[in-house]
């Protein structure tokens, strides 16, 4: 980078900081000094004229000290030496004439060859800045100008009417453009307007020209009267003024409607209008982005109070539109925008009186004529094409319409093929159950049965090796924890057991960690004809507790709290023989056997379960750590006399037939599959 | 006034009834049963919790105050704020010091258990089914002990190397050996036999469960019949 | 947490390990343990309780439920406080709702697994575990059936005790990997490594 390009110039004009390359001031237009300068040519002031360099040589030549040496010494040497012959001849002379003399003589004459040069580059130079100044001038008015436009547009946001386009019969230029486009309707308008002109035509705007004006150019919705009319306020760059409406006037004026693709997107103000698109207020596909307002009296103080209104109801429809207020000489002719926005002032009207020159001004009679002229509009507003932005605008309503879809279908069934009910499936499901329930019912009505020859499983045997060795006034532990659900099979296989032991004389504790088998479990308890009362002790904690009472002793400071609610405290195993479960679940029996049964290895377990336990529990029994168990059916001569056995070979029986039809439906599918597999084949 | 062991039966009859139309579709009655029977179990449980659990051993030992009981019985009484203090507010911390100190007791036991209740004895059984005094019977080899044995031996190791080689095969595209599907398919036939043999289990249960049931009923039909 | 869980988790250890010497101290830690799950199981409770208030404050889809919940609860719980949990006719009445409720929901169990039965093959497919599942089924389906004098003939016998036994085989497998899960599970909680759900 050149240091040069870090500098910069100041304008001697406005003072504004411009680069150093630049020739004219960026803020005003003035000339800046020129980037390269000559030697000993005056820069700072003026550019030193041809013609005063001339004189300033002519009176060098007539210098008398300087005639007579120059002459005489030119004419020796200046056939040998043209050029160094100067130079001789101003040495001869230089103890005569001053030194800087000798050097302008010099420079003179170089630069007489080269004068020419320079002037005429200076000439041109003079020419080209004239031309470049006129052009920068005139792009630089044009800038100024437009920028002007745009803010006296954002600060006013009125529409203004077009005052001075009309032609020479005093139509304006607007309606002309329509009549152009639609010459069947000109006689109609042309004769409203010659009558309106006839009649009234007159400097001063009445309220029912003003209004008559509107409907012509907006349309049969207009009716200021019934509804806002800021609804109807767009961007438009030809406000139209809207007339102070009374009630009786507005009935026929319609109600003017925002159309649905209506933006709040402002008008390009600089692009050029297009005059042949007529416009309809409201109707954002008739706007005409580039025209800008007319030029109607803008400089009457009336219009910014006109334009502040017309600010306020935008805000109050909180549509920032905007209003080209501006005006400028250069859009005047492109006004013919036939989009107009309606404002609902009240000091409108009387300040439209007050203009002179305004639009012809049409009476109720050219009410059909304005009607004719607002269906033009209409016409012509479907044969608009859309601007871009409207077309995103469009795309991100149809977003917004497949979101609202998607929300209003929240907790709905979407897809209802995932919420269709298998009726055929409920209905296989209903036959089966009602199957096995005929079953069991007509096997229970029918009676107990044939006696179940079932073997003595290994440990059904070991436990009842184990309880026959039980003597009489030792203790047997027995923990309960089983459900109500299961209590009629865990009480047909525990009850004979217990019934047997007691018989033996053989003590019994009953102790349980779960609440229901507080009451549950009475049906266990010793008959009282045995002549023993026990009482169902509830341990609180569940394992927890019996691992306090197991592996914990007592303080040396007093008693912990378990050990106050539990009788004996924590020498509930120490004085027991056997410890006996009955639970329904093989979980719990693990659990025993992992916390409490290491703690006293040597006491023995029995166990006594449900069907469901068996297979879970056997592992135990095999690795010794259960002495025995009953669980199901474990066959013997006890199974005898267990009721229901008909009922439970039914049971069986019916699941067995299941399962096999089972595996004959899968078979028959998978043949069907395969034969169609060979008939696609 | 009626007997109040038959109003009784009548209302079991009726809430057993009420559990079966279950088989017509879920409805309204089978709803009410459910949550009757949540209701009874959950108030009872509260009932026991608080009489035989709550007072005697967090509020009752107070009374000894300021004796050692008394003070080590605060200790409970400040988890067990801390824990209510979960209950009105979502995010609380404090609710972290009574269960972390649960979920480390709690952990601390099932490693205590399990190697000593569960890991320790069936490992050991299977060893100990090799002892020679079960494989040998009279100078001569039990062979049903012995292939007892082995596929014990066998069908352990077979199982758990399914569960292995299946959450492998689930996680690596790679295909598995042949030998490897072939062991693993020996472990699924045992566990394919032990979960029949469950399902029996279950089924026996549940028929034993029913058949009490339908008794109930019957027995209430034939007395008015 | 995750520190507190592994400090009292590792001093519990050790004090199980030297029972002997910390038995009183595992005594009252366990005590504690013990009211602590209590009160658990109560908040539980409560929470339960207050869930269907809301339900019915709310008028929530399904209030009625609620309502019948509400009842019950209020009703088991009023009067066993204030007749006692040991009262004869409270737990007659605890009684005659529980057990045949119970009973029959165990019961409606077995007719749902026979439509289970008919489409486990169908659903699952051939495979190793569902043919063995399947075989298995049949035969301790037959065996409970009870209809032949197995325990009369030795042969039978010996066969049908084998038979017997296969569950032995997978029930350990299955128990030794469960507990083998457990333990690297309770000492991750240990050594404080648990996974958090994110």
């Amino acid at each position: 980078m050149s240091e040069l390009a870090d500098q910069l110039r100041t304008c001697p004009n406005c003072g504004q900081q411009n680069a150093m390359h630049s020739l004219k001031c960026i803020r005003c237009g003035e000339v800046l000094e020129d980037l390269f300068a000559f030697d000993d040519i005056d820069t700072d002031g003026e550019e030193p004229t041809p013609e005063s360099i001339s004189d300033v040589l002519a009176s060098l030549n007539e210098n008398i000290l300087l005639t007579d040496q120059t002459e005489s010494e030119s004419s020796e040497t200046a056939e040998d030496q043209p050029n160094g012959g100067d130079e001789e001849r101003r040495s001869g002379d230089a103890s005569q004439t001053p030194g800087w003399l000798e050097r302008v003589r010099e420079r003179t004459r170089e630069e007489d060859s080269s004068g020419e040069m320079v002037k005429g580059g200076q000439a041109m130079d003079k020419h080209r800045s004239a031309g470049e100044r006129s052009q920068v001038d005139q792009a630089f008015d044009e800038v100024i100008q437009r920028i002007r436009e745009q803010s006296e547009k954002e600060r006013k946001k009125t529409r203004k009417m077009e005052t001075d386009l009309v032609d020479e019969n005093g139509v304006p230029e607007w309606l002309r453009r329509i009549r152009e486009l639609h010459p069947a309707h000109e006689q109609d308008t042309e004769q409203v307007l010659t009558s309106s002109q006839e009649e009234s035509f007159d400097d001063e705007w009445t309220d029912e020209e003003l209004q008559e004006l509107l409907r012509r150019e907006i349309g049969d919705e207009y009716n200021p009267g019934e509804q806002p009319v800021y609804n109807n306020l767009t961007s438009s760059d030809n406000p139209e003024i809207a007339d102070d409406q009374s009630e009786e006037e507005s009935g026929f004026l319609p109600i003017y409607e925002i159309p649905e693709d209506f933006h709040n997107i402002p008008d390009d103000d600089f692009d050029e209008p297009d005059n042949t698109k007529p416009t309809k207020p409201g109707n954002p596909e008739l706007l005409d982005k580039d025209e800008d307002p007319p030029e109607a009296g803008n400089k009457d103080p009336n219009i910014e109070t006109e334009s502040q209104a017309g600010v306020e109801i935008q805000h109050l429809i909180d549509n920032p539109t905007d209003f080209e207020g501006g005006e400028s000489e250069k859009h005047e002719e492109e006004e013919n925008k036939e989009e107009f926005s309606i404002i609902e002032s009240d000091t409108i009207g009387e300040e439209l009186e007050e203009q002179e020159g305004e639009l012809p001004v049409e009476t109720e009679e050219s009410e059909q004529a304005g009607d004719r002229d607002k269906k033009i509009l209409k016409s012509l507003s479907t044969e608009e094409e859309v601007v871009p932005d409207l077309l995103l605008l469009r795309d991100q309503r149809d977003r917004a319409q497949v979101l609202t879809n998607i929300i209003e279908q929240e907790g709905h069934r979407t897809i209802p093929v995932l919420h269709e009910k298998n009726r055929q499936s409920k209905l296989g499901r209903l036959i089966l159950a009602l199957l096995l329930l005929a079953g069991v019912i007509i096997s229970l009505v029918l009676g107990p049965g044939d006696n179940l020859h079932l073997p003595l499983s290994l440990p059904a045997a070991a436990l009842q090796e184990k309880t026959a060795k039980l003597q009489s006034g030792e203790v047997v532990l027995v923990v309960l924890d089983y459900q109500a659900a299961t209590s009629s099979e865990i009480e047909e296989l525990a009850k004979p057991v217990i019934d047997a032991l007691s018989y033996q004389g053989v003590s019994f504790r009953f102790v349980t960690s779960q609440p229901v088998d507080l009451w549950l479990g009475e049906e266990l308890l010793p008959s009282k004809e045995a002549g023993l009362a026990v009482k169902i002790e509830f341990i609180p904690g569940g394992l927890l507790g019996y691992l306090t009472l197991t592996a914990g002793t007592s303080p040396v400071w007093g008693m912990t709290p378990i050990e106050r609610v539990v009788s004996g405290g924590t020498k509930l195993l120490d004085e027991t023989s056997l410890v006996m479960i009955i639970s329904d679940s093989p979980d719990f029996v693990r659990n025993w056997l992992e916390q409490i049964s290491p703690w006293h290895p040597d006491l023995p377990t029995l166990a006594i379960s449900t069907s469901l336990s068996e297979a879970m529990i056997l592992p135990y029994f095999e690795s010794g750590q259960l002495s025995g168990f009953l669980a199901g059916h474990p066959g013997g001569e006890g199974q005898n006399q267990q009721a229901n056995q008909r009922a439970w070979q039914v049971g069986m029986l019916i699941m067995m037939v299941v399962l096999i039809l089972g595996m004959i439906t899968k078979a028959e599918a998978d043949a069907a599959e395969k034969d169609e597999g060979h008939n696609h084949a | 006034m009626p007997d109040l062991n038959l109003l009784l039966t009548l209302a079991g009859v009726v809430l057993s009834l009420m559990v079966f139309s279950y088989l017509l579709g879920d409805n309204l009655f089978f709803g009410i049963a459910m949550y009757i029977l949540a209701g009874v179990s959950a108030g009872y449980t509260a009932v026991v919790l608080v009489t035989k659990v709550i007072i005697p051993m967090m509020i009752m030992p107070l009374a000894d105050f300021p004796q050692i009981p008394a003070l080590l019985a605060l200790v409970p009484i400040l988890f067990s704020i801390l824990l209510l203090s979960a209950m009105f507010t979502k995010s609380s911390k404090a609710a972290g010091l009574p269960l972390g100190f649960l979920a480390g007791l709690l952990a601390a036991l099932s490693i205590a258990g399990i190697a000593r209740g569960t890991l320790a004895p069936q490992l050991l059984s299977i060893v100990n089914s090799f002892d020679p005094q079960l494989v040998v019977s009279e100078g001569l080899p039990n062979w049903t002990a012995i292939f007892q044995a082995f596929m014990m031996l066998l069908g352990v190791i077979a199982v758990l190397f399914y569960f292995h080689h299946r959450s492998k095969t689930k996680n690596s595209l790679q295909s598995p050996d042949l030998w490897l599907d072939g062991f693993s398919g020996v472990g699924q036939v045992f566990i394919g036999i032990t979960f029949g043999a469950v399902f029996v289990g279950l089924f026996g249960t549940a028929l034993s469960a029913l058949i009490a049931s339908l008794n109930r009923i019957i027995d209430f039909v034939r007395l008015w019949i | 947490m995750v520190v507190i869980a592994a400090v009292s988790g590792i001093l519990f250890l050790a004090a199980l390990f030297f029972q002997p010497i910390t038995s009183s101290y595992l005594n009252v830690v366990l005590n504690w343990a013990i009211v602590l799950t209590a009160i658990t199981l109560l908040v539980a409770i409560s929470n339960l309780v207050i869930t269907h208030l809301r339900y019915i404050a709310v008028g929530r889809r399904g209030f009625l439920f609620s309502l019948v919940f509400i009842a019950t609860f209020a009703a088991t719980f009023v009067f066993g406080i204030l007749r006692g949990s040991d009262d004869t006719q409270y737990l007659r009445w605890i009684k005659a709702i529980q057990l045949p409720l119970e009973t029959a929901l165990l019961g409606l169990l077995a007719l749902v697994m026979m439509s289970a039965a008919i489409k486990i093959f169908r659903v699952r497919g051939w495979s190793i575990l569902t043919v063995s599942f399947g075989l298995s089924a049949l035969l301790f389906l037959f065996l409970n059936l009870g209809f032949f004098p197995i325990a009369q003939n030795s042969t039978l016998f010996v066969v049908v005790t084998a038979l017997q036994k296969l569950p032995v085989v997978g029930a350990r497998g299955l128990l030794i990997g469960a507990a083998l899960g457990a333990v690297i599970a309770a000492l991750r909680v240990l050594f404080g490594q648990v996974v958090e759900n994110e």
